[in-house]
């Protein structure tokens, strides 16, 4: 792969280790993948360790530095049913009927008015 | 300190019309309310639509639904959890939506009238397919 593009599809699988050495500026992700996690390592003059890490998501191409580096991508999300960020919200007991019904004010009426 | 989500006024009203139509379109979904702090601290209650769950990378399991509906201060939120190959359904229907403010997974509006309510209920048909796909 050296200084050809790379594509991250959906056909490569939930998680894979893939290696190459892309020109800057080369990686997209498309198909039905929500982003990947990809780690770049080193560069083309000294292969250090280390480096630094980045989310893609579809139609977004990855800011490699001017060198040339080393990709290593370390998880894909696939597009299926995904949890948004949103902060730590969780399932509760209650029922959203006892909680609509439980609504104070004075738009109680309205709520049933809305609901026939 | 955080405060109790507000469903009241325009907002509930807009809440109980689409609550139901929703439910309309996903006949024998679990109906969930879920509740908890949003980034920011202000807690925040979502009556979601269709539950389910996924394996992540590192072997978590996650719960979520599919279709969700909040009040919040100002705005109703409807959350559709659904992508497909061209990423987002909500992105890839925000042309149609209306007049509304698009996110990846959200769609916020003030008024009612302001959303293509069909186009609306187009893509929780859609996004309601996709739990058994």
């Amino acid at each position: 792969m050296d200084g050809q593009p790379v594509t991250i599809t959906a056909d490569v699988a939930t998680s894979v280790e893939c290696e190459g050495w892309v020109a800057e500026q080369d990686v997209d992700v498309v198909g039905a993948l929500v982003a990947a996690e990809i780690w770049y390592i080193g560069n083309i003059l000294g292969d250090k360790e280390g480096g630094s890490h980045s989310t893609l998501r579809p139609g977004k191409c990855m800011p490699i530095p001017p060198e040339r580096v080393r990709l290593s991508i370390k998880s894909l999300q696939r597009a299926a049913p995904v949890r948004s960020s949103i902060g730590s919200v969780e399932r509760s007991d209650r029922d959203p009927d006892d909680f609509l019904a439980g609504l104070d004010g004075p738009f109680t009426e309205d709520l049933r008015q809305a609901r026939r | 300190m955080t405060s109790w989500p507000v469903w009241t006024g325009r907002s509930l009203r807009i809440c109980a019309k689409l609550d139901a139509e929703i439910a309309e379109r996903m006949p024998g979904r679990a109906r969930i309310l879920w509740e908890g702090p949003m980034w920011g601290g202000t807690h925040l209650t979502i009556i979601g639509y269709g539950d389910f769950s996924y394996t992540t990378s590192r072997g978590d399991t996650v719960e979520w639904f599919m279709v969700g509906l909040a009040s919040q201060k100002d705005h109703v939120s409807v959350y559709i959890n659904a992508a497909d190959v061209d990423g987002y359904l909500v992105r890839k229907h925000a042309d149609r939506l209306g007049k509304v403010t698009i996110g990846s997974a959200v769609i916020g509006f003030k008024r009612l009238e302001d959303v293509n309510l069909d186009a609306l209920m187009a893509v929780v048909e859609e996004a309601n397919r996709r739990i058994d796909s």
